[in-house]
């Protein structure tokens, strides 16, 4: 057992994923949360898929709609929950501790009236990707939409360029922050010899190790025929973009 | 040649993650019955497997487990359920295979129980041998597993690759230090005396003088030295500075090596995993009263910590027999049915949630 084991950066502290969720929307995060909730028609039925620290659960409820959220995450379950029942909206409001890639056994076809996936496709590979939106279209009802928002790769070159710049340090900062953070010594020393000897290992693994987030190519979403992209709505160029994605019946 | 080279950098390069990408790979014509096995996306791993499986018939699943090997993965979070959901999942196995079950890496068994694969993703599980090269035997066998199979062997070439590992993680860490003091002369000695120790200690260490493994590799240093010196000289330099510097360059790598040695073999928790990152310590025994006798602790003990005991009527249960064997991993204690081990440290965190290796 000798390998150094990296702290998984965003997911496993709740305070640290708020914060970095607003880092890598440029804060847009609030808005996008507040967009997603209007998008909602009232007393619908909704599947939020990686629900996080559930911020956007009391927006929903508000609209009187009825949640099921899921996180793959216990602190973040747990969290999403004291929430919950602060803002009073537990009634209306079912948290489970699951993985999107366990959607197929959990619901039935059919099932919800819109599924919000915020900021979780950018975590997921490009297999997960394409597999979990054709499972949205099988639990999603007649005309029932998927809101997707997330980080996109620009489709045009210099913002592209421009956006994986501004990330690069966003990301190296934060999980090095994260790295150190996760020492549970309390001993001071302890903790600046290990940013000074981990460091070049530290940088390494950032190189080699799997990214955090890895931004959405359009054209590798992989949307399935039931799907359709009725609205699109673009941010810094297109590096954050919210989609409303509809389930079209086929005409016959 | 280039795949030797790509092993050794990666060999050397071992504490990083080398993620490769998370898929299917079918060996041989593999039927509808034909065995389903699944290991983690860490390239080494995956590269080694293949050569072995060449000429089977079977499934090898990749999981996504953020690159890094079976055991350090499973005990720090990395290789989890979620990892074995997410490519059942994605790799559609279940549309090629009628049976759900699958033939997991023993080593993963501090973290990942079959009763809740079954229960999550519908597929059973079964651990196989520790060491890849017995995976044809044991399919061969009829997928039983023998009792060599679930322990650790720590062979003259594990140990050799250990070393080079060892090595790569103190040069990549320490190297800073020797450069700005001596510059890019004391750099190669420091190297050069890393990996002389390491190796020797990982190969030798058995026969080496001295109570701790620190005091093993300090009995080397002379060797070292008189290896070295005939190639140091400078032309100008004062001879008594120059043996002062090397004194204490090899002085400095033999402690680091002797420091580390003990986290790089099988038979130790790594020094890391409590001092930073709250491992809690484990002290594993079994409760008489509850144990059924299932073999289950002692399959998926890695070292030789369990006995069988014979009760009346026939029946058998197992008992702590070898506390001093055991590495702390912490499999039986999440592996056992009626949770008849338990931690005398009344620790009350699964180990397998701490983020550690």
């Amino acid at each position: 057992m000798s390998t150094l084991v990296l702290m998984k950066a965003f997911e496993s502290v709740p305070a640290r994923y708020d914060f970095g969720m607003r880092l890598i929307t440029f804060g847009e995060i609030a808005s996008l949360r507040r967009e997603i909730a209007d998008a909602i028609p009232p007393y619908a039925k909704v599947l939020d898929i990686g629900c996080g620290t559930g911020e956007l659960l009391p927006l929903l409820v508000q609209r009187g709609a009825r949640v099921t959220a899921i996180d793959k995450e216990p602190l973040m379950v747990a969290t999403a929950r004291e929430r919950a029942v602060a803002e009073h909206a537990m009634g209306d409001v079912s948290i489970r501790r699951n993985t999107a890639m366990e959607v197929d056994r959990l619901f039935g076809d059919g099932e919800f009236d819109a599924v919000v996936l915020s900021l979780v496709m950018s975590e997921l590979t490009v297999d997960e990707r394409s597999w979990l939106l054709a499972q949205c279209a099988r639990i999603l009802k007649k005309n029932g939409f998927v809101m997707l928002a997330d980080e996109f790769q620009p489709e045009s070159i210099l913002p592209r360029i421009a956006f994986s710049a501004l990330r690069f340090p966003a990301h190296l900062l934060s999980y090095m922050y994260t790295q150190i953070k996760s020492l549970t010594t309390s001993n001071l020393w302890w903790r600046i010899y290990y940013a000074i000897v981990e460091l070049p290992l530290m940088l390494l693994s950032f190189f080699t190790g799997e990214p955090l987030t890895r931004p959405i190519k359009a054209a590798e979403l992989g949307l399935p025929t039931r799907l359709k992209i009725v609205q699109a709505r673009k941010r810094w160029g297109g590096a954050i973009q919210l989609l409303k994605i509809q389930k079209e019946e086929p005409a016959n | 040649l280039k795949e030797f080279l790509l092993d050794t950098l990666q060999l050397f390069f071992r504490m990083i993650p080398h993620p490769t990408k998370p898929r299917l790979i079918t060996f041989g014509k593999p039927k509808r019955t034909s065995p389903v096995l699944l290991t983690v996306n860490s390239s080494l791993t995956v590269r080694r497997l293949s050569k072995i499986l060449k000429g089977e018939d079977c499934y090898l699943l990749v999981a996504p487990a953020g690159g890094i090997n079976v055991w350090c993965g499973s005990v720090g979070g990395h290789f989890t359920i979620e990892s074995i959901i997410s490519i059942i999942k994605t790799s559609g196995i279940e549309r090629l295979v009628d049976h759900r079950r699958m033939i997991l890496p023993q080593l993963c068994a501090p973290t990942i129980t079959s009763k809740e694969l079954n229960a999550r993703a519908g597929w059973s599980a079964q651990f196989g041998p520790i060491r890849a090269e017995d995976i044809p035997e044991y399919l061969r066998n009829g997928r039983r597993v023998t009792t060599a199979m679930t322990e650790i062997r720590y062979s003259p070439k594990d140990r050799l690759e250990m070393a080079i590992a060892m090595s790569g993680s103190i040069i990549v860490r320490y190297s800073l230090f020797p450069l700005v003091i001596f510059g890019f002369w004391g750099l190669s000695r420091f190297a050069t005396g890393v990996l002389f120790s390491s190796v020797l200690l990982h190969v030798f260490n058995e026969k080496l003088p001295g109570s701790n493994n620190t005091r093993k590799a300090l009995s080397l240093s002379p060797l070292f030295l008189l290896l070295v010196l005939p190639f140091s000289w400078v032309s100008g330099a004062t001879p008594i500075w120059l043996f002062l510097f090397l004194t204490m360059i090899s002085l400095a790598t033999a402690v680091l090596a002797g420091n580390a040695y003990s986290g790089y073999t099988p038979f130790k928790q790594c020094g890391y995993s409590r001092q930073f990152y709250g491992y809690p310590p484990l002290k594993i025994d079994i409760v008489g009263d509850d144990c059924t006798g299932c073999t289950l602790c002692d399959w998926v003990c890695p070292v030789d910590c369990f006995t069988p005991v014979r009760q009346n009527e026939g029946r058998t249960k197992y008992v702590m027999e070898n506390p001093a064997n055991c590495v702390e991993c912490g499999a039986c204690l999440v592996q056992c049915p009626t949770a008849a081990v338990i931690n005398l440290f009344e620790v009350s965190a699964e180990p397998a949630q701490l983020r550690c290796a």
